[in-house]
């Protein structure tokens, strides 16, 4: 790989378009993760009663295991998020700027 | 000698982090000699020798060794990186656990998945367009090679050997519960078995060892929680109020324990949990058998929803044999405590609800787990034995790849070996600390130079080397003074140092000095390496350059 293709990609506008907008979208969906975790981590630290009070009442199914299903969901859900736009959108710009720099 | 065969019981049960205080109550028996058992591993055996045999005629590159030539699918790399996650600590640890004190065991699952969605967002796809064969190559890309790959090969041989030592023997100690095998003859059988399958067939063939077994565990986990549910009409309401009226703790079950809501043993562990996973270099080297960042993701993706599904069922396991198991008095001593120890609540679960025959498939499944995970470890191990310290550091790159690849057969042999010999020798020894130990050099040394290699274009050769190594040695430092350690290991009354759980700590001390040594780095060859971060950058963010597929 020649340093001038790299050259050339750096002062290809895509790149900064590229790269400015998928960290923008990593970076968001990393912190909301992990405000979501630490949401827990805390409760569990400085709360640990609020997870045993019951979804309903007259229910022993508890707020905690609502918890645990829920966060389970959303870090999938969110893993699932990120590989669709990163395997289209991204990838489709990221194609187009190697291309145009093989030129 | 009871005593100490309950602590290696305690280290299974502290799942695949952390050494946590797991279920130790009852002492290991040795079970009848289990037939049906046996068949079926046997079963597993032959299937994977067969596997074995096909992989070694298609492994002939280093690529092919390394990295399976990078042909694998991201689900089948979703599957395999499940796998190796999904140890037999993690089923029996946790769903004892939670049969032991319930809702801790959740707890240590949310830690273990929530890092998963982090490696995917910010290192998994980086990773595959730097990386070659192992995270070393990374680490390495524009720093001095020598060092960075010392270091890296350092903290992986560190965290691959602790790691080993801690499988090996809780694989004797539960093939003697499970087969009523012999220790030694059970620690002889998965060391032969492991080099059999990494020396011949590579990472082809403990890719393909990784994914059958996770296919048997999440079908076996499956099948074992709809046959119990069946007992109580599929309602978790009718579970919980069961569960809750039939535990010794009664409604405190649904609650944190004391052992983890100290604020600062939440958080480290937490630390550890969430960042290890990113710094274990058998892990860190699945994303380098897939052919591009495109497959890379897609394998985040499956193995993240794998890997949920399966810390659901096993926590569920541990809540219904609540219920079905400590409401039996075929599975409890005569103190009402669980026969064969605090990691058999899923194992008798299945004897209780599918008979026998199901009670084999289970305990197969769980010798099956184990093997794959030792195969794994030894893989990576043997990667920077002979891609990092041979062929880049003593050879300086003028290795060939024959040699090279004569290397990494012999560095599986000789880690096999040690494996073998260690897990003899440590057979009654407390080892519960290596896998916290494992798991914090992952977070501390690992962990911290891989990621500010990627991120931080100010890392310079000199920070990243004295940062690793502070992190190394604080690591190993705390867990020594810990209570694991200082008071469970060498029988002191106080811990110097009072947390169970260092990460929060040496994780500091690593990413501070690595920092401070590389911003006071005025060298020529820090400036180098600063200029050089633009190109690396474009190559991580675009995969221009990066390794493809071998196409066979």
């Amino acid at each position: 790989m020649s340093e001038e293709m790299y050259d050339r990609v750096l002062a290809n506008p895509k790149f900064a378009e590229l790269t400015s907008s998928r960290n923008r979208f990593s970076w968001t969906l990393s912190i909301i993760v992990l405000l979501a975790y630490y949401a827990f981590v805390l409760t569990v630290a400085f709360k640990p009663e609020l997870l045993q009070s019951p979804l309903a009442g007259g229910m022993t199914l508890s707020i905690g295991l609502a918890v645990g299903l829920v966060l389970t969901i959303f870090c999938f859900a969110m893993t699932g998020l990120y590989v669709r736009r990163a395997n289209s959108r991204y990838d489709t710009l990221n194609r187009l700027l190697i291309e145009e720099a093989a030129q | 000698m009871k005593a100490l065969a309950a602590f290696a019981v305690a280290l299974l049960a502290a799942g695949p982090a952390l050494a946590a205080g797991g279920p130790i109550d009852g002492a290991v028996q040795r079970q009848p000699v289990n037939v049906m058992a046996i068949l079926m591993f046997l079963l597993f055996v032959a299937g994977t020798l067969g596997i074995t045999y096909w992989a070694s005629k298609r492994t002939r590159s280093a690529s092919d060794f390394y990295t399976a030539g990078g042909g694998i699918t991201g689900f089948q790399n979703g599957l395999a990186i499940a796998g190796d996650y999904m140890s037999a600590a993690a089923f029996l640890g946790v769903s004892g656990m939670v049969y032991a004190k319930g809702y801790d065991g959740m707890f240590y699952t949310m830690g273990w998945l929530v890092g998963w969605p982090i490696i995917l967002f910010l290192i998994a796809e980086r990773l595959r367009n730097l990386g070659k064969y192992t995270f070393a190559d990374v680490a390495s890309y524009r720093l001095a090679q020598t060092p960075i790959r010392t270091l890296a090969a350092t903290g992986s041989l560190a965290v691959v050997c602790f790691y080993l030592i801690a499988q090996m023997v809780g694989a004797g100690k539960l093939i003697q519960l499970l087969f009523g095998l012999e220790y030694g003859y059970a620690v002889v059988l998965v060391g032969v078995l492991m080099i059999l399958y990494v020396t011949f067939g590579g990472m082809l063939a403990t890719t393909w060892v990784q994914i059958i077994k996770a296919v048997l565990l999440l079908g076996g986990c499956t099948i074992l929680v709809v046959l119990a549910m069946a007992e109580f009409g599929f309602n978790p309401e009718v579970l919980m109020q069961k569960a809750v009226a039939a535990h010794a703790s009664g409604v405190a079950i649904l609650k944190p324990s004391a052992a983890i809501t100290d604020p600062i043993s939440a958080i480290s562990l937490s630390l550890a949990l969430m960042c290890g996973p990113a710094g274990l270099p058998h892990i860190l080297m699945r994303f380098f058998t897939v052919p591009d960042a495109k497959e890379a993701r897609k394998s985040v993706f499956y193995a993240t929803g794998f890997i949920g599904y399966f810390f659901l069922l096993t926590v569920t396991i541990g809540f219904l044999a609540i219920v079905i198991v400590g409401t039996n008095p075929e599975y409890l001593d005569k103190a009402g405590k669980i026969l064969g120890g605090g990691n058999m609540a899923a194992i008798h679960l299945s004897k209780a609800v599918g008979g026998d025959v199901f009670l084999g498939f289970i305990s197969a499944v769980a010798f099956a787990t184990i093997l794959a995970v030792v195969s794994g470890l030894t893989l990576a191990g043997a990667s920077a034995v002979s891609h990092d310290l041979y062929a880049r550091v003593f050879a300086r790159g003028r290795a060939s790849e024959v040699q090279e690849i004569r290397v990494s057969r012999i560095a599986t042999a000789s880690l096999g070996v040690i494996a073998i010999t260690l897990g003899l020798a440590f057979e009654n020894q407390n080892i519960a600390f290596m896998v916290g130990l494992a798991f914090g050099l992952a977070a501390s040394v690992n962990f911290p130079v891989l990621f500010l290699s990627i991120f931080w274009q100010g890392l310079t050769t000199r920070g990243a080397l004295i940062g690793g190594f502070a992190g190394l040695i604080s690591a190993v430092a705390f867990v020594v003074l810990g209570p694991t350690v200082w008071v469970s290991v060498f029988k002191y009354p106080t811990a110097l140092f009072p947390y169970e759980h260092p990460a929060l700590f040496s994780m500091s001390i690593a990413f501070f000095t690595t920092w401070l040594f590389s911003i006071t780095d005025r060298s020529p060859r820090a400036e180098a390496e600063a200029r050089a971060y633009r190109y690396q950058y474009i190559r991580s963010e675009t995969g221009l350059g990066a390794a493809g597929a071998v196409s066979h």
